[in-house]
């Protein structure tokens, strides 16, 4: 069996550090190594390494707000990735958290379900964001798309089918971290033809990875 | 307003003259057609035109004068080069920052023309659902930190006490909690996703789309229930900007309503028209109109009252929550539209929605 993930906890609220701690114990995919209830304390009171840091977004009697909390939290521990637990579903606050750094975002009533398999998503490299925030980040792939995918066209086919082609790939790509043969499949379209996407998709955002690709694109949605 | 020359400086001066000319007449021939809210507008637009011709010619003047001494290349900037030098930057960025205050002053006297176009009970509504709306809101947020850690525990027992067979009412019973918790769960993410408040981010979409996919999710009730769609949409549509899950969301809501009126089948008919035919149509907001028609039972005159008022409910305790259109409402609302309800009853019931259209062009 791996390793279980290693999970830092920094929430506010008492209840919500036990029973997320209960939970993510029982589960066999993870570990809590400690939990907070402020940055400070996060940073005076945890030595060992987090895989993951679940990080609530609204701490109060803090000087930080989770937001604020991303940076010191990334140069404490570089080689963690952080996850929003927030009860917000406000997307200005998750893009802002993205753009500060964060790995991804689960809204806290879900967590009962999905706290698990979102830390192992995270883990593997992969993003975690609400369909809200992820249409309006690849809804600007369309706009950035524009003239260009007509150019690159094949015979003329109307180009916003195109545009919703790469759209859809590159979030199967970027977000659900899917490979390009499990998109060919899924889709029924070739693998070559998924590459081709795939390539477009990063020139249009001008990315080389697709951790590249994602940030980008998150970090030009407020624009 | 990098290097003008005196060429097309002459050539900007006589525009901006000609539109303040326009202007002018137009507001001469509107006099006395139009309500004073409107007239007022259209003052305040004359006035911010004549303050951005003004500051044109100063911008011109300073630009033309400083280039005849520091460049010689004053022919070749247009009035789309980039700002060279640091005050040309200055001039630009207050220029463009001028050009942004106007749009922005535009939109304002749309926004408050919407709201005129109301009527004063119509207000009142509005501020009331409005208030109920923000503290649903700021309820809600603080309900979801005592409902998680409940869902937790309950997925906990569910979990301890599934595998072993003596324990297997308890964890019936855990279930039933997850399942209840869920739906006020389900209750907080509407509010909370509805009556999000202040800089919403909106993004230009097709309303066909929304409608369609919207009718596609409902598509098993639609067949089971033998409703009869008919879709009317014109070929051109404007566009407008919102938010795609919101407005999804909206138009399940509402045809849920109407497929609740018709339990036994019926027709279900959605027509959409932009709205931008009226006689005024120079500074009339351009909108689209959706009508969402059912052949149910019809709403009573007092019931129509109550509509968007939230947990208002006629069905069975525990099959509605009460808050579809209350929801609704407040998407609307966000959305700067408005939403109004005819209903004749045992005859059918029309929701008739209006969305202000996106601007077009490059704003």
């Amino acid at each position: 069996m791996t390793e279980p993930i290693k999970v830092l906890i920094i929430d506010d609220d008492y209840f919500v550090r036990q029973a997320t701690t209960s939970l993510l114990t029982k589960d066999e995919r993870t570990e809590v190594i400690g939990s907070a209830a402020s940055l400070s304390e996060a940073l005076s009171k945890i030595k060992e390494k987090p895989n993951i840091i679940l990080l609530d977004m609204d701490l109060k009697h803090s000087r930080e707000s989770g937001v604020e909390a991303i940076d010191p939290l990334k140069r404490r521990f570089p080689h963690s990735n952080i996850l929003i637990f927030s009860a917000s579903r406000d997307e200005n606050l998750i893009l802002k958290a993205m753009q500060a750094g964060a790995d991804g975002y689960i809204w806290k009533n879900d967590a009962a379900e999905g706290l698990g398999s979102a830390i192992e998503r995270v883990q593997r490299g992969n993003f975690v964001v609400t369909e809200t925030v992820a249409r309006l980040i690849f809804g600007k792939v369309s706009d950035y798309l524009g003239e260009r995918s007509a150019e690159i066209l094949p015979e003329g086919k109307r180009y916003v089918d195109l545009t919703r082609r790469v759209e859809q790939v590159m979030r199967l790509f970027c977000i659900d971290g899917m490979s390009a043969t499990e998109i060919a499949e899924a889709l029924h379209i070739s693998e070559n033809t998924v590459r081709s996407h795939i390539k477009t998709g990063y020139e249009v955002v001008g990315a080389t990875s697709r951790r590249e690709a994602f940030q980008k694109l998150v970090a030009r949605s407020d624009e | 307003m990098v290097q003008i020359d005196d060429v097309r400086a002459k050539e900007i001066k006589a525009l901006t003259r000609a539109i303040h000319q326009e202007l002018t007449s137009l507001a001469n021939t509107l006099q006395g057609r139009l309500s004073p809210a409107e007239e007022d507008a259209l003052a305040n637009l004359v006035q911010l035109q004549l303050s951005w011709q003004t500051l044109f010619e100063q911008t011109i003047v300073e630009s033309t004068s400083s280039s005849a001494v520091s460049s010689p290349r004053s022919t070749e900037g247009g009035l789309a080069a980039p700002p060279t030098s640091n005050t040309d930057s200055i001039v630009y960025a207050q220029a463009m920052q001028y050009a942004r205050d106007l749009v922005k002053a535009i939109r304002q006297k749309k926004e408050q023309q919407r709201r005129l176009e109301l009527t004063s009970q119509q207000l009142i509504r509005a501020e009331k659902l409005a208030t109920i709306g923000q503290v649903a809101a700021v309820v809600a947020h603080e309900l979801g930190n005592i409902l998680t850690p409940l869902l937790m525990y309950a997925k906990l027992i569910q979990k301890e006490t599934g595998e072993k067979e003596e324990l297997s009412e308890i964890a019936e019973f855990a279930g039933q909690i997850t399942k209840i918790a869920g739906r006020a769960s389900d209750m907080l993410r509407q509010l909370v996703d509805a009556a999000r408040i202040e800089g919403a981010m909106m993004i230009p979409i097709d309303v066909r789309r929304v409608i369609d996919d919207a009718l596609a999710l409902l598509g098993p009730r639609i067949e089971r229930q033998g409703i009869n769609i008919t879709q009317t949409y014109p070929d051109n549509l404007p566009l407008i900007l919102g938010r795609p899950d919101q407005l999804e969301q909206l138009f399940i809501n509402v045809s849920l309503n109407a497929f609740d009126a018709m339990p036994k089948g019926g027709d279900f008919r959605v027509v959409l028209k932009s709205g931008d035919g009226d006689n005024h149509r120079s500074h009339e907001i351009d909108y689209i109109v959706i009508s969402l028609s059912d052949t149910g039972e019809g709403i009573s005159s007092q019931d129509i009252a109550l509509l968007f008022e939230p947990f208002y409910t006629t069905k069975e305790r525990g099959a509605g929550s009460g808050l579809g259109l209350f929801v609704s409402y407040l998407i609307i609302d966000q959305h700067g539209g408005t939403i109004d309800v005819e209903s004749e009853p045992g005859a059918g019931t029309t929701f008739i929605i209006k969305l202000p259209a996106a601007a077009t062009g490059g704003s």
